[in-house]
């Protein structure tokens, strides 16, 4: 009973972090453009802006195109959700506190993200649009390319800590900032790249690239079904964040003074390590133009695929002889 | 001056305002003249006189490394057909077709003769001048004539 | 990294309908696309959707009357779309152009070549980057620039995008005091904005990744196409109207013109920005030599038919932003045209898109009509 009702209230506050992960992507891209960004909705700020997103999203007319596969179509969005959700089941938010430590964590959380391809692959084939036909190939494309870098350097924590466990890896991190050999680090390079383009992120958004594929695999969906899309984008790029302080950053571990209870403060010290990695991905995100499909996946198989695997194999070696 | 060059040896005539006019008959032998010294299209177009039933075909071309440019002109019956410079210069292909879709000038062996920016169900050529402009034009009936139609 | 990755045939092509509303089409272009996986076989540009007939008005409305509308030809640049007219009318009729209308007419024809190639820059670097990516950046800086400009326009006329500044014989305003002032503070940040824009995007892999040997267009196709102006340039052709054929006193000004060498994308960009800063030396020179007088040889009447030429054929041509923007009239002694012709640049620059897409990615058709820059007012009339 305890676990479903954590479960419920961990979801619930990821989910609200997404929300105003959407408003705070906005706010800082208009400062980086020189823009004030939402302001209207709940001012100064515009604070109520991702609540009156959900409103206006939930209202709008919900359109099925007449010759889409009604039940894939309709089947997708949630798939693509739910895969984004699940992957939140494994990620510790202080030390205790999590809705399951599986003894294969991070497999696990890979297995449920993959789940997300499939969505993106179902919707683009029942749009019956060629867009979203051309974007489905390139987001399979992408994935298969870039799922194995992500792997690989997620791996080499793994190896260094010595189990497959979240917080196993987070407790092997003795001294905070995960003082790794130069393997961790180079990882944790591959892994940001490899992250950001698992999330089809500029300058990865190839299959989404609204320029070239107008919105792609989403160009058919209104409604709550592209607000789940939307949601489950935002979703995945905060499980990504968190995954990679759990990994790399020494997750939930850091300096703290011993005044109130620890938890809270292995909370606040993860949301820190989560937030500078999730400015980093914005960061690269509105300074960068797209990379065009082919010389996308050559940069994934002749560099990252082989960087990584070296790399595994090294941190291999050093954690048996040393 | 390439341009004296290319009137005297086709002997071509002049007008007042510097058109040289040539005969539709000779439309290859004259293209392939000046290719050779102006090797750039610039523009085609047409003067429609409803009087004389005939319309006015101008050709400009360039020449890029001595600034100078030559227009030529052509006379022809409404009902006459002429050669396609595109042979010559691809650049012909659309402004050719925006002749043949705005005065209704055909050209033989053009690779894709189209109407370019009136639908292709349209009636009449616009720039021709006994072309009705105060009309009023047609309500369209989607549901008489199809809105989209499958290329190819 | 040279090579692309080989996409193995597959047996069925599709055909891929590429506008009329697409995002980076650039107004109203509809490409039908012939693609073998990514790879595009053929494409078919359909043009059209911006058709209002503008030459056909020409004939029937008088000069005149018929000016303001140009402004709506090429909405990037309006007051060189003015020009061209202005300038073929004048020749026929033989109006004399007293020299400070000359040079306003300069001054703004170079202004509004850096608003029309800020506009260029930003959508260009837009279909690049996407709209929710580092492409917007681009994008809201270049505009932020352009608005500094526009300012000035709405100073002068009163009206920011379609200002109507030229008039037969002269123009219709005079420069307003202090204008001097206003100019050459948006000229120092421009000089300063144009290095920093270079710099941001030449030094930036993905964007050199996207632009070079991209849509390559070599000499002799670019002439026979009839390109003109930055596309021809681009291809290492080093023809220039202000230079090759001189009107509205460009002679007397200092300026280079910038060509490329391989005729790609980058070359292509590398060109119109350096235009850029040519257009800011020649705004400066014009500023500076500014000479006295009246601002034109003929007054202002509020009479449609205040101007009349003799029966004749003209064409004057000058360098729009986009390249040879031209005015074929004939004349038949009325006040209005018998038959006026517009030679649109961007409509011969883009009569060249099948030639350049053939054998691209998908992804390169927004690079490539991007680069070609064309405004489809221009392009369907």
């Amino acid at each position: 009973m305890n676990v479903i009702l954590f479960s419920i209230i961990y979801l619930i506050v990821a989910l609200t972090i997404v929300m105003y992960i959407t408003w705070f992507e906005r706010k800082f891209a208009a400062r980086i453009q020189n823009r004030v960004g939402p302001y209207y909705v709940g001012r100064p700020h515009g604070w109520l802006q991702p609540l009156a997103d959900v409103v206006k999203l939930m209202l709008k007319e919900d359109i099925v195109p007449k010759k889409a596969d009604k039940t894939i179509f309709n089947i997708a969005p949630p798939l693509v959700f739910i895969g984004a959700l699940l992957t939140f089941c494994v990620l510790p938010v202080a030390k205790g506190l999590y809705i399951s430590d599986l003894a294969v964590g991070i497999i696990y959380f890979f297995a449920v993200s993959s789940l997300m391809i499939f969505g993106v692959f179902l919707a683009g084939w029942a749009s019956n649009s060629k867009y979203a036909l051309l974007s489905a190939f390139r987001a399979g494309a992408q994935v298969v390319s870039y799922e194995i870098p992500l792997i690989l350097s997620a791996l080499v924590p793994v190896v260094l800590a010595g189990s497959l466990r979240t917080s196993e890896i987070v407790r092997a991190q003795d001294i905070p900032f995960a003082l790794y050999p130069v393997f961790g680090w180079v990882a944790f390079i591959i892994f940001l790249i490899a992250g950001l383009a698992e999330e089809n992120k500029v300058p990865f958004d190839v299959p989404e690239a609204e320029s070239e594929l107008v919105a792609a695999y989403n160009v058919e969906y209104s409604g709550m079904k592209f607000a789940l899309f939307y949601a489950s984008e935002y979703a995945h790029i905060l499980a990504l964040a968190v995954l990679a302080s759990i990994l790399f950053l020494g997750g939930y571990r850091g300096f703290y003074p011993h005044v109130g209870p620890e938890w809270v403060w292995q909370v606040i010290w993860l949301f820190i390590k989560s937030f500078f990695m999730l400015c980093l991905f914005l960061l690269i995100r509105w300074s960068f133009v797209r990379i065009r499909i082919d010389r996308l996946l050559l940069f994934s198989w002749r560099i990252l695929f082989p960087i990584s695997l070296i790399n595994l194999f090294l941190a291999a070696i050093w954690k048996i002889f040393f | 001056m390439k341009r004296e060059k290319i009137k005297e040896e086709l002997k071509l005539e002049e007008t007042k305002d510097g058109f040289l006019v040539f005969k539709s008959s000779e439309f290859y032998h004259v293209m392939e003249r000046i290719k050779k010294d102006f090797p750039y299209l610039s523009f085609i177009t047409a003067v429609h006189f409803p009087q004389e039933k005939a319309f006015d075909v101008i050709y400009a071309f360039r020449n890029i490394d001595e600034p100078e440019i030559i227009f030529l002109k052509t006379k022809i019956k409404e009902e006459e057909k002429l050669p396609s410079a595109y042979k010559f210069y691809k650049g012909a292909d659309w402004m050719e077709r925006e002749i043949y879709d705005l005065f209704g000038i055909e050209f033989e062996n053009h690779p894709d003769l189209r109407r370019i920016v009136l639908p292709e169900d349209w009636e009449g050529h616009p720039l021709r001048k006994d072309y009705p402009i105060n009309k009023a034009p047609e309500k369209y009936d989607y549901r008489k004539k199809p809105v989209l139609r499958r290329e190819d | 990294m040279e090579e692309k990755v080989k996409i193995s045939e597959p047996e069925e092509e599709i055909i891929l309908n590429m506008g009329p509303q697409h995002p980076s089409t650039h107004g109203v272009l509809r490409i039908i696309l012939k693609l073998s996986g990514e790879k595009i076989v053929s494409a078919k540009p359909d043009i059209g959707y911006l058709h209002r007939g503008v030459e056909k008005l020409g004939e029937t409305v008088t000069y005149v009357q018929f000016l303001p509308m140009l402004d709506r030809n090429d909405y990037l640049s309006a007051t060189t779309n003015e020009l061209g007219l202005v300038l073929a009318v004048e020749k026929l009729a033989n109006i004399p152009v007293p020299e400070r209308a000359q040079y306003i007419r300069v001054l703004f024809s170079e202004l509004s070549r850096l608003a029309s190639h800020l506009v260029w820059l930003g959508t260009f670097c837009l279909d690049l980057g996407g709209a929710l990516g580092g492409g917007t950046s681009v994008f809201l800086f270049c505009f932020r620039e352009r608005e500094k400009i526009l300012d000035i326009f709405e100073k002068m006329t009163g009206s920011r995008m379609h200002p109507h500044l030229m008039q037969y014989g002269g123009v219709r305003y005079d420069v307003y005091p202090g204008m001097d002032k206003d100019v050459k503070e948006i000229l120092d940040l421009m000089e300063e904005r144009i290095n920093e824009y270079e710099e941001m995007l030449v030094n930036n892999p993905v964007f050199i990744d996207r632009t070079k040997g991209v849509g390559i267009l070599p000499k002799e196709v670019a002439m026979e196409y009839g390109c003109s102006g930055p596309v021809l340039r681009g291809s290492g052709v080093k023809y220039d109207l202000r230079k090759a054929h001189p009107y509205s006193s460009y002679d007397k000004f200092d300026f280079e013109i910038p060509v490329g060498e391989n005729g790609d994308v980058f070359d292509r960009f590398k060109v119109r920005m350096e235009e850029m800063r040519q257009s800011v030396r020649i705004v400066r020179q014009a500023l500076e030599g500014l000479p006295e007088g009246p601002i034109t040889s003929q007054m202002p009447v509020k009479v449609k038919v205040a101007v009349r030429t003799p029966p004749g054929e003209v064409y004057t041509a000058i360098e729009s932003p986009r390249g040879e923007l031209g005015y074929y009239i004939c004349s038949d002694g009325k006040p209005n045209a018998y038959r006026l012709k517009i030679r649109a640049p961007s409509f011969s620059n883009l009569s060249v898109l099948p030639y350049l897409l053939k054998d691209h990615l998908v992804a390169d058709i927004v690079a490539i009509l991007g680069s070609l820059d064309p405004v489809f007012g221009d392009v369907d009339r």
